[in-house]
């Protein structure tokens, strides 16, 4: 064996090729599914961004008001870009790691055609003011629930490959799969229920919902593509598997009950704000023992971060994993939340976690899982590394300088003596310097939805062998 | 075997905990508080704040009221701390997590002018020169000045004036501005 | 109204209690049955699990980046 195309390849069940052969169709219709509603997201983010600081801009039409696309811009980057591509690197790993073939593949594909069709009847309901109105649910109840079921429908997947599996043990990374998988269909049913229709009980749903929908769908998944990808691609075990339950426990334990500390200030009773605030700080157990976990693993391997495209995406996001979920920490203190809460240093943190962590350790998924997928190559290192620096700066340019206005402009909230209206101009520099890091981060997109395009039609040249395997595999075994 | 269902009941129960902590416990508390309180909400103030949701003002606006020593609310004449009594349940809940406006718990006490928020409306810079707020012209009709006799315009500074026409604003203007006007915080507090 | 807030504030006290009784009480059975079930007994095992026969440790994957052909350096 000179090449390791699949004619030539062991495609006994259970071989790494034959899982990757049937994950294919369904892994890249909703990969791909993700890029465009990431493209799209992105358009609205820039439309949103810009009539931050020109507000008159498009002022005329009603379905592009501010109001309009903002939700929108939040509700296809999480339910579509996220999620989606989310749920196909979840169905990839667990494939993976359970040894087992992706089950129930036609159902899987008709129901990302019908989580497809929800958003876009999603979108022209937000754009035509059919909102429900709640940050994180503006899809009304009914679009929210197909899309919910859909995503419970691959849930029943991964729960037929976790009771099928043909290994004995469970790694790290299914326990958090698993767990996104049964926590995201719980938290979109009870959040959809009309038992919340009082106006105060129904924030603290809201934020309940929004904070898990961060901490119990993407970040499980994203720690599992961490739990797998750095030790697989450094060739290296991680380093300790007892650390990474702790993790695991100390994440289903504590990020449940963060979501109050959106409130600090609201007319919540307290206790139940103090209660979040408790957890938020506790979450620093299962943060810490992530870091030290990821960071023992790769020490000494910082060669296989350059070599690997896949890695340097992974390492950037598990790094600002452990930046934003400590500054989180932070932010849920009172004194601290007294500053920052209701000023844009909250959205720059909320871009962290969601495109920093998670939009990074998608990307670098892809990376991995695409050519393995397609059998094919990238078509260009060079468009992958400039695909990473515009990102990385991008949110770095987009959220570092954005914090620090957020915080000088809570300063000057709580100073009685500045005009309201100084605390609004004082951060339209900060706003404009997100409109430039907005472009950037969408040049790289449009980078990476033409490097997907390339590898998924299979166009542009074929290597023997493609080079993001492992090319030294058969020296190495034989 | 007996691992996987451990497994999946740890998942399970750890978010079953946190959900009845933090939904169903703070609706057995606060949903007796808001039993019986007269509220009193005409045609005009739910449509208002139903198009209050649709153009998503709870982007920028917050309502909710921070005590007094907890940031600069108070100091701001944005009235006293809000309490889950204020709300006249009108869902969904417009709390907000964003001040790039001010706090409009209080908006009809402090600006009870229905004018200046038909202005405010259809040319925020109109009125607040520095203003980032977006305009809301389909909320308002643009006709001749001679059409629609015994009506009368919306008063725009001359800068922002449409010659030979006038401005009216249409029911949602005033179901949105009725919605504005009701909101006052400057009522005393049940505690 | 200082008499129902104060029912509803010693009323959370307690059903906290409860609550993280009945979870301390369940992690503690949990942990027990874990411990004598013998799943601690050989814990990192399960850090060999990404690693295959096809694709073994020891052995870097994904190294695109690699080639010489890149000469300009970028990081």
């Amino acid at each position: 064996m000179s090449t390791t195309h699949f004619s030539e390849i062991d495609s006994s069940a259970q071989s790494i090729r034959f899982l990757d052969e049937k994950a294919r169709n369904v892994v890249l219709f909703l990969i791909v599914s993700g890029v465009f509603w990431l493209l799209f997201g992105s358009l609205l983010a820039l439309l949103a961004s810009i009539k931050m600081h020109a507000p008159d801009w498009l002022g005329q039409w009603s379905f592009l008001t501010f109001g309009r696309v903002r939700p929108l811009h939040l509700n296809t980057m999480v339910y579509g870009w996220a999620s989606m591509t989310g749920a196909g690197v979840a169905l990839w790993l667990l494939s993976r790691m359970l040894r087992v073939a992706i089950p129930m593949r036609p159902y899987i594909a008709g129901v990302t055609v019908i989580w497809n069709l929800a958003l876009v009847v999603g979108s022209f309901q937000i754009l035509a003011g059919y909102t429900r109105g709640i940050e994180w649910l503006e899809f009304p109840v009914s679009t929210m629930i197909v899309i919910v079921w859909c995503i419970l429908v691959i849930g029943i997947a991964a729960m037929l490959m976790l009771f099928n599996r043909n290994v004995q043990t469970l790694y790290v990374s299914v326990w958090y799969l698993i767990a996104a998988f049964l926590w995201l269909p719980l938290l979109g049913g009870v959040s959809s229920l009309p038992i919340f229709n009082t106006p105060t009980v129904q924030a603290g749903m809201n934020w309940w919902f929004a904070h898990n929908a961060l901490g119990l769908w993407f970040t499980p998944i994203g720690l599992a593509a961490a739990y797998y990808f750095i030790p697989k691609v450094i060739g290296r075990p991680i380093y300790s598997y007892g650390l990474s339950l702790l993790g695991f426990w100390g994440l289903a334990l504590f990020y449940n009950w963060n979501g109050f500390h959106h409130l600090i200030g609201s007319p919540l009773p307290t206790w139940f704000i103090t209660i979040s605030i408790a957890a938020s700080v506790m979450m620093i157990i299962p943060v810490i023992v992530v870091a030290v976990n990821h960071h023992m693993t790769i020490v000494g391997s910082f060669s296989a971060v350059k070599y690997s495209p896949t890695l340097r995406f992974v390492v950037f996001a598990a790094m600002s994993y452990t930046f934003v979920s400590l500054q989180g920490s932070i932010q849920a203190l009172r004194s601290v939340n007294e500053v920052i809460h209701f000023t844009h240093f909250v959205v720059a943190h909320a871009h962290i976690g969601m495109y920093a962590f998670v939009t990074m350790m998608l990307f670098g998924s892809c990376y991995y899982i695409l050519p393995r997928l397609t059998n094919w190559e990238w078509q260009s290192g060079k468009l992958i590394k400039l695909h990473f620096w515009l990102t990385a700066l991008g949110i770095i340019l987009y959220t570092f300088p954005l914090q620090v206005g957020g915080v000088l402009q809570g300063l000057a909230m709580n100073n009685p003596d500045i005009t309201f209206s100084d605390t609004v101009t004082m951060t339209i520099p900060y706003l404009i310097t997100r409109s430039v890091a907005g472009v950037m981060l969408t040049a790289g997109h449009l980078i990476f939805a033409y490097l997907v395009i390339r590898i998924v039609a299979r166009v542009g040249l074929r290597p023997a062998v493609p080079e993001s395997w492992n090319p030294k595999l058969e020296e190495a075994r034989s | 075997m007996i691992r996987n269902w451990i497994l999946l009941f740890g998942i399970v129960a750890m978010f079953a905990a946190a959900m009845v902590g933090l939904t169903i416990l703070p609706k057995i508390v606060v949903d007796p508080r808001v039993e019986e309180v007269d509220f009193g909400n005409t045609f005009e103030i739910v449509q208002g704040h139903a198009i209050y949701v649709r153009e998503g003002c709870i982007y920028c606006h917050s309502m909710q009221v921070r005590p007094e020593g907890f940031g600069a609310d108070f100091e701001r004449g944005w009235g006293r701390a809000s309490e889950v009594e204020d709300y006249r349940n009108l869902t969904p809940h417009l709390l907000g997590t964003m001040r790039t406006g001010p706090d409009l718990s209080n908006i009809g006490a402090r600006q009870p002018s229905a004018d200046w928020h038909y202005t405010h409306l259809f040319q925020p810079r109109s009125m607040l020169p520095g203003s980032i707020m977006p305009p809301y012209p389909w909320l308002f009709e643009v006709v001749n000045e001679d059409a629609r006799p015994g009506r009368q315009g919306i008063n725009l500074p001359e800068a922002y004036r449409i010659p030979g026409k006038k401005v009216l604003p249409t029911d949602e203007a005033r179901y949105l501005v009725a919605f504005l006007l009701s909101l006052n915080q400057e009522t005393p507090g049940v505690d | 109204m200082l008499l129902e807030q104060s029912i509803s504030v010693s009323a959370g006290i307690w059903i906290l209690l409860l609550f993280s009784l009945l979870i301390i009480v369940s992690g503690i059975a949990l942990f027990s049955w874990a411990w004598l079930s013998g799943q601690f007994d050989d814990i990192n095992k399960g850090a060999q699990l990404p690693f295959t026969e096809e694709e073994p440790a020891g052995e870097p994957t994904d190294q695109l980046f690699k080639p010489e052909e890149e000469t300009h350096s970028d990081k």
